[in-house]
């Protein structure tokens, strides 16, 4: 089949025993299946042995500062709006090694002894999760400079996407051009039709995930199902609340740079630096070494010695900690990699302790920038 | 979904083992390693990540004359733990290095333009090369302006004052904290400038040093008539990864590594007014 092909026929129709197979074929293409579970209060990204370790009738809530989950009266798998985790630390991984020094002869040695690789089956993925990674991508994949560890997980890992029908009241994937629809950068892709839990509608989005596919016991879509999975996500669009106008933003951030407005929201911020490691596309990294070992491991532009030099750090308070970062998501990013670093995913303001949305504060700036000018 | 990505042999995050040919020590806080290169390209104003086995690496300048293409020279103060640690080795000992990273001064050799070179401090290290270079163009006028703290801290003064014997170099130091021998001048560099015999058209100005002395002496060279096109600044910030990848070096859009630290002055010098960044 060639390439094209999969695009061209109507998705099909996994039923509840056949995508409990998917588990057996993915272990036979060598996957390790990852997917949501309930872990620790939270929906987050873990191996799961079978479709009984999926969020059966469980959803997630919500809100500024605040992630709680709880259960629904359905069956649905897939009934939270996104793993509290993304996908990033799977593929930019929190710690990992990079190199290894020895002494051999006398002489000191270097070997690059890097962590084992899992080949990774990512389940669950929703569009604004494939977003980040394909902004993760323009980040750690540039020509000449890749990051090898990251190039060897992307290389390794399989995609499959879920269709967000739950958005929380955080999410404004919409605003950022990133979801709820799953269009594109995934291995297959499902969509769960209602009551939830029995059926799943299939595209294939790579020749990959057109082999697995092949592998399962899949019927023709009807009609009414065809139509069932575009009534679910117009649903799913419909329920977005929260926006965020990108237009101006960046002239807003880069003019408003010395306005006293970053003070007021220094006096909330605690600097903690929740909102990178939420974040499903925050890379900064920091290089350690213990003992012999030479670490990879994620930093947050919050810490002050993240831009320390022997005199000080160069941002010292949170005021320009905070300024640095929201700078650097909604405006710098694009001079960068010609896309916005914000996927509109709201985890950063689920999980700010003090809840500072994102949304609000650049709304705020474009109203200081647009006071400039009147 | 998998991705076509070809990765070099060498990852550039890993780094070579390279021996130290010699250690000198410059001034009480400062010395130079002189660390093989095995042959690499360079550009004067670049950077390596330098460290010593054990310590954690840190970004240093190469110092030395590019004629000298077997060795890597790293003119270093002692401030930290990691400086403090590369202090500690001799001839012999082996070093960690990754690089060269970063873009560095304009080619004076390419240029049809007279050099101004001010600097303070350590600030001098990263200009050295280009020094070199310019000290070699005998028909081309270079104006080094230069200010340390003491005379006790002023680097490479033998070399400095052979250059001052030479009849295309003009090397005009000054201190912050002058002893009783010292016969030069006392006082901010930015107060060497309007003094300094500069056309401004034919010029170009290469500053280093702490980013105050830089945002002024910028501004000092404005007023002389220089355009900004025609200063460029070395910037200094957190460089860890030397690619991009890490993000610590970022000022605004910016990652310092990877578009400088080397900058026209006329890029940057929105960037360098706030406070912060």
């Amino acid at each position: 089949m060639s390439k094209l092909d999969f695009h061209t026929q109507d998705p099909p129709i996994l039923e509840a025993e056949a995508f409990g197979t998917l588990w057996r074929v993915l272990n036979d293409f060598g996957y390790q299946v990852v997917g949501p579970a309930l872990r620790d209060g939270a929906i987050r990204l873990v191996p799961l042995e079978s479709a009984d370790d999926l969020p059966r009738g469980i959803r997630d809530l919500q809100t500024p500062g605040n992630y709680r989950t709880s259960s629904r009266d359905d069956g649905y798998l897939f009934g939270y709006s996104h793993v509290a985790d993304g996908a990033k630390r799977w593929l930019l991984r929190p710690r990992t090694t990079l190199w290894r020094i020895s002494r051999r002869d006398g002489q000191p040695t270097i070997e690059e002894s890097r962590d084992p690789v899992p080949k990774v089956a990512l389940l669950g993925l929703r569009a604004c999760d494939l977003k980040a990674i394909e902004i993760l991508d323009r980040v750690m994949l540039r020509e000449s400079r890749a990051d090898t560890d990251y190039a060897e997980c992307r290389e390794q890992t399989l995609l499959i996407a879920v269709n967000c029908e739950w958005p929380s009241s955080l999410c404004f994937c919409e605003s950022m051009g990133a979801g709820p629809q799953a269009t594109g950068g995934f291995d297959l892709c499902l969509t769960e039709l209602p009551p939830g839990g029995d059926r799943f509608l299939v595209e294939v989005g790579s020749p990959k995930g057109h082999e697995i596919l092949s592998r399962l016991n899949t019927r023709p879509a009807t009609t009414n199902e065809l139509h069932e999975s575009k009534k679910v996500i117009a649903r799913a669009k419909g329920s977005l609340r929260k926006r965020l106008e990108t237009r101006g933003l960046t002239q807003a951030l880069y003019s408003g740079v010395e306005d006293d407005h970053w003070e007021r929201v220094a006096g909330r911020c605690f600097a903690c630096g929740n909102c990178t490691f939420s974040c499903p596309t925050c890379f900064c990294c920091d290089y350690q070494d213990l003992g012999e070992i030479h670490q990879r491991v994620w930093d947050t532009c919050f810490h002050s010695e993240f831009s320390g030099l022997h005199g000080g750090a160069v941002r010292g308070s949170r005021a320009s900690k905070y300024r640095h970062w929201i700078t650097h998501k909604l405006a710098s990013w694009q001079e960068q990699f010609q896309t916005l670093g914000c996927v509109g995913c709201g985890r950063c303001i689920a999980w700010c302790p003090a809840g500072i949305d994102l949304t609000e504060e650049a709304r705020a700036l474009v109203g200081v920038a647009q006071g400039d000018t009147k | 979904m998998a991705t076509a990505l070809k990765l070099s042999t060498h990852d550039p995050m890993t780094p070579r083992i390279c021996e130290v040919r010699s250690f000198r020590r410059e001034t009480v806080d400062v010395f130079t390693l002189e660390i093989e290169s095995g042959g690499i390209d360079w550009q004067p104003g670049q950077f390596n990540m330098v460290g010593a086995i054990g310590s954690r690496e840190i970004p240093i300048s190469i110092s030395g004359d590019p004629a000298r293409t077997d060795i890597w020279t790293h003119t270093i103060r002692e401030v930290g733990n990691c400086s403090r640690a590369l202090a500690h080795l001799r001839a012999g000992d082996s070093v960690l290095m990754r690089g060269p990273f970063g873009v560095g001064w304009p080619e004076v050799e390419a240029e049809h333009s007279d050099l101004l070179v001010v600097s303070g401090g350590v600030g001098l290290v990263p200009l050295m090369p280009t020094l070199y270079l310019a000290s070699r163009r005998p028909a081309l006028k270079t104006t080094l302006i230069y200010g340390s703290r003491s005379p006790c801290d002023v680097l490479f003064s033998h070399r400095l004052a052979e250059w001052s014997s030479y009849p295309n170099m003009t090397v005009r130091l000054t201190v912050d904290h002058p002893d009783t021998d010292w016969h030069h001048n006392v006082g901010l560099v930015t107060r060497l400038i309007p003094t300094s015999p500069i056309n401004p058209f034919t010029t170009i100005a290469l500053i280093c040093g702490p980013e105050v002395m830089m945002r002024f002496t910028a501004r000092e060279l404005l007023r002389e008539g220089i355009s900004p096109r025609s200063i460029y600044v070395s910037m200094e910030r957190n460089m860890k990864c030397g690619m991009g990848l890490c993000g610590h070096c970022q000022l605004r859009g910016e990652f310092v590594c990877l578009s400088g630290p080397v900058y026209p002055y006329d890029r940057i010098a929105r960037l360098m007014e706030i406070p912060e960044l």
